[in-house]
């Protein structure tokens, strides 16, 4: 689903590295947890792949498509959804939803159906005909969300994603990963709640300096420091090395 | 004193990005660009500022040998003041109601007459800026060719730093005073804009009223010019009723008498008055349009399954998604409204409904038809390129992109392709255009009665000709959009893509110009001459839109390295 490929950017003419030659891969049906420090280099990753900042060198393959090469087709496979949901204040929300469906192309029927069962899910139904302005923290993160997912992306891109949601949402946005995985859509999210990577991923992967300094499943994970470990003991190990 | 020093300070250096002119800044190859681009700019304006000089020049001679030197520096005090004051009505708005400063500074223990000062400081830096640039001439031409002394230089650099305080003490008034009664329900923005323009239009047409009321001169009666040669005041005593101040710093400079230097007194203390008016209604009002001002009214009422289905039934093809998200965003912001939109009102309003209420047009309604019948080709030309420069000074299409600011991250992550952005962002301004067009025509012919020609030629070249302006202002603002702005004024106005797409705008409507008079100059037909400019417009016009098509393509990966 995604391949990540000899992936470099750096910053300041070269001399700051923000991701030193990565390579990963998602494959179609699971979760992918993406971890590392402040100032590791996830956000710049996600950057990357999404078509928000271009790499120095490397690929990026969504689906086969190359992003640099093909970048409408290679946005069309996915949905972001950034750690700081900033959106059209003066829209309403159900304005900025019928947006993101019309530029996503999804047609009347299904627009329907899917808004209303996310608006329900989420909780927002009450407020969908207020302006954005007027939502919270949490809304906003809720709308977005919304409206990340009323296309179904094959590939599931978040940033951060349970910061400011409200538990129910949490949970909710938990089940709703694990059942695009079933139906073989893959998620890729960073977070810092490790106990969530922990529960809810099939494979991670832990970036530091710019560098992936591990990846694989827990198991594995667990393997490469030769006792049984939660994820926070062997993520505080790994980077701190 | 110290707490509005602290303040203005801060707000200087943010409001300003003073850190970011350093010359260490400029070091970096990729800022070098912004002083080149700054003193491109500039130079592109010089041939309009030197018109601009001479025109004063002329105009002050003219004075001069009527006697009435005074009235020159009163006239251009009262111009500037309104405009100060038209234009001051929006940047209060900004800076004391939709700052990103003002959150910062209500919850600091600062006294709230203490953070009005400081912002009203601001602006008046703001001013100076500007009015100097626009103001130096008019007294030095006018000292120059009075001969004046020094006292009259000296008097004329203290006038220079008090000019803009009334009119801005009065904008700053009338906003606070919008501001904080009109902090009601849910249509807070609309109520506000609609408000603002009530306010205009009064104290515009209450100088109108007091104008024609005061100021009746007929022109034809036999002892005007004797009068006018006898008394050098005649004219500005007669302004004086419409701007006592225009009066007292014109009387003031002419600097006959005690009563000259009475005058200026009266003049500073009069702008000392309007600025404590200010400061008290500050004290009074300005926390109750704040507090709560930015507050969006949630409704929370559940859509029925009707009302629902209606909304999400109408599927739009993305461009037009991308043009009614535009739009939406410019009418329902404030600050975007009045910077793009409501000049499209105001210019007609300007140049045609107030002449038209203050002077007398009987008589010269024959003059003008006399005028227009025999030079219609040429008039027609020229109302193309009158509206293509307005077209070019109308900030929408080159800040398409910075007013999305910290929004932009939506537009460049979605599955648009460069030629639906292209449309969806062009529509906004050509619409205001085409309104600009109608406006403006039905205006003219209500002082001339227009032919069809004037239509097809001045309004559809005007239109068109607007075409390869709003493509060219997209291509500057893709460059280098502004998008870290906590001011949304600073995405309109304090934008230099702005300037640069007016001198470009104004390059294209020259190149236009010339071509059509060396062609008139020819004698070829003015349809054929038409015909030419239109090619000439459709070839830029894909020229441009073929370049922005990488461009954007290019600049949505690029913006954030």
């Amino acid at each position: 689903m995604l391949k990540i490929q000899n992936l470099s950017k750096t910053y300041s003419n070269g001399s700051i590295k923000a991701v030193d030659n990565i390579n990963f891969e998602v494959r179609p049906g699971e979760i992918f947890g993406f971890l590392g420090p402040n100032g590791a280099g996830k956000t710049t990753t996600i950057k990357m792949i999404v078509g928000l900042l271009r790499p120095d060198s490397g690929k990026i393959l969504i689906k086969d498509i190359d992003n640099q090469e093909e970048m409408i087709e290679a946005k069309k496979q996915i949905s972001y959804v950034p750690d700081n949901p900033e959106v059209f204040e003066k829209l309403k929300g159900i304005e900025y939803l019928n947006f993101i469906a019309d530029v996503y192309g999804v047609n009347a029927e299904d627009r329907k159906e899917r808004i209303n069962h996310y608006l329900e899910v989420f909780s927002l139904d009450k407020a969908v005909n207020d302006l954005i302005s007027s939502y919270s923290h949490g809304m906003k993160q809720k709308i977005v969300l919304i409206g990340a997912l009323i296309h179904e992306p094959d590939l599931f891109i978040l940033d951060e994603p349970m910061v400011g949601l409200d538990p129910k949402s949490s949970f909710n946005l938990k089940e709703i990963m694990r059942k695009r995985c079933s139906e073989g859509k893959s998620v890729f999210f960073s977070t810092h709640v490790l106990e969530v990577a922990e529960k809810l991923c099939d494979r991670i992967a832990i970036i530091n300096k710019g560098k992936i300094i591990a990846q694989g499943t827990m198991e594995q994970l667990r393997a490469l420091e030769g006792q049984e470990q939660s994820l926070e003991q062997i993520f505080l190990e790994l980077t701190e090395q | 004193m110290r707490e509005i020093i602290a303040l203005t300070k801060i707000s200087l250096i943010n409001g300003f990005n003073l850190h970011g002119l350093s010359f260490k800044n400029l070091k970096q190859i990729k800022q070098i660009w912004k002083p080149i681009i700054f003193i491109f700019v500039i130079a592109a304006l010089i041939p309009a500022y030197l018109l601009y000089l001479n025109f004063l020049e002329t105009v002050n001679v003219s004075f001069i040998k009527l006697n009435q030197s005074g009235y020159f520096i009163a006239l251009s005090y009262n111009v500037i003041s309104l405009l100060i004051f038209i234009f001051g009505l929006t940047y209060i708005m900004a800076y004391f109601y939709f700052s990103r400063e003002t959150e910062i500074f209500l919850p600091l223990p600062v006294k709230q007459r203490n953070i009005v000062i400081s912002k009203f400081i601001v602006i008046l830096v703001y001013e100076y800026i500007i009015d100097f640039i626009f103001l130096i001439p008019v007294f030095l031409i006018n000292g120059i060719n009075t001969g004046a002394n020094v006292a009259y230089y000296i008097m004329s650099l203290i006038s220079l730093l008090i000019i803009p305080i009334a009119p801005l003490a009065l904008s700053a008034i009338v906003m606070m005073l919008i501001m904080k009664y009109t902090n009601i329900g849910g249509k807070k923005d609309l109520i506000r804009v609609i408000s603002m323009f009530l306010s205009l239009f009064i104290i515009l047409g209450i100088q109108i009223i007091i104008q024609k009321q005061f100021t009746n001169i007929d022109v034809g009666q036999e002892d005007f010019f004797l009068k006018l040669l006898t008394d050098n005041k005649m004219l500005i005593n007669k302004l004086g009723y419409t701007n006592p101040l225009a009066k007292w710093l014109g009387t003031s400079l002419m600097l006959e008498n005690v009563g000259s230097v009475i005058n200026f007194i009266i003049f500073i203390l009069a702008n000392i008055l309007f600025f404590g008016l200010f400061v008290f209604t500050g004290e009074k009002v300005y926390l109750g349009g704040i507090i709560g001002g930015n507050e969006v009214i949630s409704k929370k009422k559940q859509l029925t399954k009707n009302e629902f289905d209606k909304k999400v039934s109408k599927i739009n093809k993305p461009y037009m998604s991308i043009f009614k998200t535009d739009w939406t965003i410019l009418i329902k912001t404030p600050i975007y409204l009045l910077n793009c939109v409501s000049t499209v009102i105001l210019i007609p309003f300007i140049l045609i409904i107030m002449p038209i209420i203050v002077g007398d047009f009987s008589s010269s309604l024959g003059a003008l038809k006399e005028l227009y019948e025999p030079n219609i080709q040429y008039i027609n030309y020229g109302i193309a390129g009158v509206l293509m420069l307005f077209g070019a000074m109308n900030p929408t299409a080159v800040t398409t992109f910075s007013r999305e600011g910290r929004y932009l991250w939506l537009s460049r992550i979605i599955p648009v392709s460069p030629k639906d952005q292209i449309i969806g962002r062009s529509l906004s301004p050509l619409i205001l255009q085409a309104l600009l067009v109608i406006i403006l025509l039905v205006g003219i012919n209500f002082i001339v009665p227009i032919e069809v020609s004037t239509i097809i030629i001045g309004g559809g070249l005007g239109l068109a000709g607007s075409v390869p302006i709003i493509l060219s202002g997209i291509l500057i603002d893709i460059q280098k959009p502004k998008l870290k702005w906590t001011n949304p004024q600073r995405a309109v106005k304090q934008n230099l893509n702005v300037l640069v797409a007016m001198a470009v705008g104004l390059l294209i409507t020259l190149i236009l110009g010339l071509v059509t008079y060396f062609m008139f100059n020819s004698n070829l037909n003015y349809i054929i001459i038409a015909v030419v400019n239109l090619i000439i417009i459709t070839v830029l016009s894909i020229i441009l839109y073929r370049i922005l098509l990488t461009r954007i393509e290019k600049r949505f990966v690029e913006i954030e390295d």
